[in-house]
Protein backbone atom coordinates (compact mmCIF):
# COMPACT_ATOMS: atom_id res chain seq x y z
CA UNK A 1 0.00 0.00 0.00
CA UNK A 2 1.94 3.53 -0.86
CA UNK A 3 1.85 5.85 1.46
CA UNK A 4 0.42 7.95 -0.59
CA UNK A 5 -2.97 6.24 -0.08
CA UNK A 6 -2.83 7.01 3.41
CA UNK A 7 -1.20 9.83 4.32
CA UNK A 8 -2.95 13.34 4.59
CA UNK A 9 -0.87 15.60 2.83
CA UNK A 10 -2.82 19.07 4.57
CA UNK A 11 -0.71 17.78 7.48
CA UNK A 12 2.59 16.65 7.04
CA UNK A 13 4.87 19.39 8.71
CA UNK A 14 8.40 19.78 8.37
CA UNK A 15 11.00 20.96 10.90
CA UNK A 16 8.91 21.23 13.60
CA UNK A 17 10.65 22.95 16.76
CA UNK A 18 8.26 20.82 18.94
CA UNK A 19 10.99 19.69 22.09
CA UNK A 20 9.14 16.83 23.40
CA UNK A 21 7.73 13.64 22.47
CA UNK A 22 5.07 14.71 23.80
CA UNK A 23 4.28 18.23 22.16
CA UNK A 24 5.60 16.65 18.80
CA UNK A 25 2.73 13.95 19.22
CA UNK A 26 0.14 17.23 19.96
CA UNK A 27 1.34 19.37 17.10
CA UNK A 28 1.13 16.15 15.01
CA UNK A 29 -2.40 15.31 15.92
CA UNK A 30 -3.49 18.96 15.43
CA UNK A 31 -2.29 19.30 11.95
CA UNK A 32 -5.12 16.31 11.08
CA UNK A 33 -7.17 18.00 13.18
CA UNK A 34 -6.63 21.32 11.52
CA UNK A 35 -7.20 18.69 7.75
CA UNK A 36 -9.82 18.08 9.04
CA UNK A 37 -9.53 14.45 9.67
CA UNK A 38 -12.06 14.54 13.22
CA UNK A 39 -13.61 17.31 15.22
CA UNK A 40 -11.19 19.14 17.22
CA UNK A 41 -13.20 18.13 20.39
CA UNK A 42 -11.25 14.82 19.72
CA UNK A 43 -7.63 15.74 19.68
CA UNK A 44 -7.27 15.86 23.45
CA UNK A 45 -8.31 12.21 23.63
CA UNK A 46 -6.58 11.25 20.96
CA UNK A 47 -3.00 12.68 21.72
CA UNK A 48 -3.51 10.94 25.19
CA UNK A 49 -4.12 7.78 23.83
CA UNK A 50 -1.01 7.68 21.49
CA UNK A 51 1.22 9.26 24.54
CA UNK A 52 -0.45 5.91 26.72
CA UNK A 53 0.16 3.35 23.70
CA UNK A 54 3.53 4.95 24.20
CA UNK A 55 3.97 3.74 27.52
CA UNK A 56 3.30 0.55 26.86
CA UNK A 57 6.13 0.38 24.84
CA UNK A 58 8.02 3.16 22.24
CA UNK A 59 7.27 2.99 18.40
CA UNK A 60 11.03 4.61 18.17
CA UNK A 61 12.27 1.93 16.09
CA UNK A 62 15.90 3.47 15.60
CA UNK A 63 17.79 5.29 13.62
CA UNK A 64 15.96 8.75 14.73
CA UNK A 65 12.82 7.55 13.42
CA UNK A 66 9.08 6.90 15.48
CA UNK A 67 6.06 5.46 14.56
CA UNK A 68 3.38 6.60 17.42
CA UNK A 69 0.10 5.25 16.89
CA UNK A 70 -3.46 4.60 18.02
CA UNK A 71 -6.75 3.23 17.38
CA UNK A 72 -9.43 5.17 18.25
CA UNK A 73 -13.19 5.85 17.36
CA UNK A 74 -13.33 9.37 16.01
CA UNK A 75 -11.65 8.35 12.33
CA UNK A 76 -13.44 5.85 10.10
CA UNK A 77 -10.71 4.94 8.27
CA UNK A 78 -6.88 5.16 8.80
CA UNK A 79 -5.40 8.60 8.26
CA UNK A 80 -1.68 9.33 9.00
CA UNK A 81 0.94 12.42 8.85
CA UNK A 82 4.47 12.68 8.79
CA UNK A 83 6.68 15.22 10.68
CA UNK A 84 10.06 15.87 11.13
CA UNK A 85 11.47 17.66 13.59
CA UNK A 86 14.30 20.99 13.93
CA UNK A 87 16.20 18.25 17.10
CA UNK A 88 15.97 15.45 17.86
CA UNK A 89 13.54 14.65 21.02
CA UNK A 90 13.62 11.45 23.51
CA UNK A 91 11.21 8.78 22.72
CA UNK A 92 13.13 6.16 24.75
CA UNK A 93 13.67 4.15 21.23
CA UNK A 94 15.60 0.93 20.93
CA UNK A 95 19.00 2.34 20.24
CA UNK A 96 18.30 5.57 22.53
CA UNK A 97 18.57 7.61 19.51
CA UNK A 98 16.85 10.62 19.88
CA UNK A 99 14.01 11.20 17.10
CA UNK A 100 13.24 14.16 14.57
CA UNK A 101 11.11 11.56 11.61
CA UNK A 102 8.05 10.66 13.38
CA UNK A 103 5.07 8.52 11.44
CA UNK A 104 1.51 9.27 12.89
CA UNK A 105 -1.43 7.05 12.55
CA UNK A 106 -4.51 6.79 13.51
CA UNK A 107 -6.88 3.71 12.44
CA UNK A 108 -10.34 2.71 13.74
CA UNK A 109 -10.93 0.20 15.94
CA UNK A 110 -11.72 -3.14 14.60
CA UNK A 111 -9.70 -2.76 11.15
CA UNK A 112 -6.19 -4.56 11.75
CA UNK A 113 -5.56 -5.09 8.74
CA UNK A 114 -5.22 -1.39 7.49
CA UNK A 115 -2.89 -0.49 10.27
CA UNK A 116 -0.73 -3.48 9.51
CA UNK A 117 -0.33 -2.37 5.31
CA UNK A 118 0.33 0.63 7.22
CA UNK A 119 3.13 -0.21 9.44
CA UNK A 120 4.67 -2.45 6.47
CA UNK A 121 4.30 1.07 4.00
CA UNK A 122 5.77 3.04 6.51
CA UNK A 123 8.49 0.23 7.98
CA UNK A 124 9.93 -0.31 3.77
CA UNK A 125 10.17 3.32 2.97
CA UNK A 126 12.25 3.95 6.34
CA UNK A 127 14.30 1.24 5.49
CA UNK A 128 15.69 3.59 2.96
CA UNK A 129 18.22 5.57 4.59
CA UNK A 130 18.80 7.88 1.44
CA UNK A 131 15.19 8.40 1.45
CA UNK A 132 15.38 9.51 5.55
CA UNK A 133 17.94 11.32 4.90
CA UNK A 134 16.00 13.55 1.88
CA UNK A 135 12.67 14.04 4.60
CA UNK A 136 15.18 15.16 7.25
CA UNK A 137 16.44 17.58 4.55
CA UNK A 138 13.04 19.39 3.61
CA UNK A 139 12.27 22.50 4.45
CA UNK A 140 9.01 23.34 3.38
CA UNK A 141 6.00 21.05 4.65
CA UNK A 142 4.84 20.89 0.55
CA UNK A 143 8.57 19.53 -0.20
CA UNK A 144 8.21 16.79 2.54
CA UNK A 145 4.76 16.03 1.43
CA UNK A 146 5.73 15.62 -2.41
CA UNK A 147 8.33 13.87 -1.13
CA UNK A 148 5.83 10.74 1.08
CA UNK A 149 4.20 10.83 -2.04
CA UNK A 150 6.71 10.22 -4.38
CA UNK A 151 8.14 7.99 -1.86
CA UNK A 152 11.88 6.01 -2.32
CA UNK A 153 13.27 6.53 -5.23
CA UNK A 154 13.65 2.52 -6.73
CA UNK A 155 16.38 2.62 -9.35
CA UNK A 156 19.68 1.34 -8.35
CA UNK A 157 22.53 3.03 -8.41
CA UNK A 158 24.79 2.75 -11.04
CA UNK B 1 12.11 -28.14 2.97
CA UNK B 2 13.02 -28.94 6.29
CA UNK B 3 16.21 -29.55 6.98
CA UNK B 4 17.61 -32.27 9.49
CA UNK B 5 18.04 -30.17 12.92
CA UNK B 6 15.33 -27.88 12.29
CA UNK B 7 12.06 -27.87 14.24
CA UNK B 8 9.29 -26.50 12.71
CA UNK B 9 5.43 -25.33 14.00
CA UNK B 10 2.36 -23.76 12.77
CA UNK B 11 -0.02 -21.66 14.92
CA UNK B 12 -2.90 -18.74 13.70
CA UNK B 13 -2.96 -15.76 14.94
CA UNK B 14 -5.21 -14.78 17.57
CA UNK B 15 -4.62 -11.38 18.68
CA UNK B 16 -7.29 -9.14 17.08
CA UNK B 17 -5.04 -6.70 15.93
CA UNK B 18 -2.56 -8.68 14.61
CA UNK B 19 0.94 -9.00 14.38
CA UNK B 20 1.14 -5.21 15.01
CA UNK B 21 4.03 -3.59 16.57
CA UNK B 22 3.62 -4.42 20.35
CA UNK B 23 3.81 -7.89 19.71
CA UNK B 24 6.29 -8.28 16.90
CA UNK B 25 8.40 -6.30 19.25
CA UNK B 26 7.67 -9.12 22.07
CA UNK B 27 8.65 -12.21 19.99
CA UNK B 28 11.13 -10.78 18.63
CA UNK B 29 12.68 -10.28 21.84
CA UNK B 30 11.99 -13.58 22.79
CA UNK B 31 13.79 -15.17 19.64
CA UNK B 32 16.92 -13.25 20.27
CA UNK B 33 17.01 -15.01 23.35
CA UNK B 34 18.15 -17.98 21.32
CA UNK B 35 21.32 -18.83 20.07
CA UNK B 36 18.88 -20.96 17.09
CA UNK B 37 17.94 -19.10 13.67
CA UNK B 38 14.61 -18.86 13.87
CA UNK B 39 12.18 -18.34 10.77
CA UNK B 40 8.59 -17.32 10.14
CA UNK B 41 6.61 -17.61 7.39
CA UNK B 42 3.21 -16.55 6.21
CA UNK B 43 2.48 -17.52 2.60
CA UNK B 44 5.44 -17.28 0.48
CA UNK B 45 7.08 -14.37 2.73
CA UNK B 46 9.92 -15.49 5.16
CA UNK B 47 11.25 -13.26 7.76
CA UNK B 48 13.92 -13.19 10.42
CA UNK B 49 12.06 -14.00 13.94
CA UNK B 50 14.66 -11.70 15.95
CA UNK B 51 13.81 -8.54 13.74
CA UNK B 52 10.49 -6.78 15.06
CA UNK B 53 10.63 -4.72 11.79
CA UNK B 54 11.01 -7.87 9.47
CA UNK B 55 7.90 -9.35 11.59
CA UNK B 56 5.74 -6.41 10.90
CA UNK B 57 6.31 -6.54 7.32
CA UNK B 58 4.74 -9.93 7.27
CA UNK B 59 1.17 -8.14 7.63
CA UNK B 60 -0.29 -11.02 9.40
CA UNK B 61 -3.77 -10.47 10.48
CA UNK B 62 -5.96 -11.84 12.50
CA UNK B 63 -6.34 -15.80 11.41
CA UNK B 64 -3.03 -15.55 9.82
CA UNK B 65 -1.62 -18.79 9.36
CA UNK B 66 2.01 -18.62 10.58
CA UNK B 67 4.99 -21.51 10.03
CA UNK B 68 7.93 -21.50 12.56
CA UNK B 69 11.08 -22.97 11.75
CA UNK B 70 14.00 -22.91 14.25
CA UNK B 71 17.76 -24.38 13.79
CA UNK B 72 20.94 -24.19 14.22
CA UNK B 73 21.68 -24.87 17.81
CA UNK B 74 20.32 -27.00 20.77
CA UNK B 75 18.11 -24.76 21.52
CA UNK B 76 16.01 -24.90 18.58
CA UNK B 77 12.91 -26.60 19.88
CA UNK B 78 12.49 -24.62 23.05
CA UNK B 79 12.72 -21.33 20.61
CA UNK B 80 9.92 -22.59 18.02
CA UNK B 81 7.78 -23.77 21.62
CA UNK B 82 8.00 -20.52 22.94
CA UNK B 83 7.86 -18.32 19.62
CA UNK B 84 5.10 -20.01 18.67
CA UNK B 85 3.51 -19.59 21.88
CA UNK B 86 3.72 -15.58 21.56
CA UNK B 87 2.59 -15.46 18.13
CA UNK B 88 -0.56 -17.28 19.08
CA UNK B 89 -1.22 -15.10 21.86
CA UNK B 90 -4.26 -13.55 21.33
CA UNK B 91 -2.85 -10.40 23.40
CA UNK B 92 -4.25 -7.68 26.22
CA UNK B 93 -6.48 -5.54 23.34
CA UNK B 94 -3.51 -2.97 23.35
Amino acid sequence: MPIAQFLVSDAVRARLPAETRESAVRDMVTALAEAGKFHPDELDDIVRAVLRREQLGTTGIGHGIAIPHTRHTSVTSLVATCATLKSGVSFDAVDDKPVDVLFLLISPQDRPREHLQALESVVQAVGDAGFVQMLRDAGADSELAKLLVDGPRTETAS
Amino acid sequence: MVTSGSVRRTVIVHNPAGLHMRPAAAVARCAQSFRAVIRVSLDDKTVDCKSPLALITLIAVPGSLLTIEAEGADDACEAADRVSALLADPGDGH
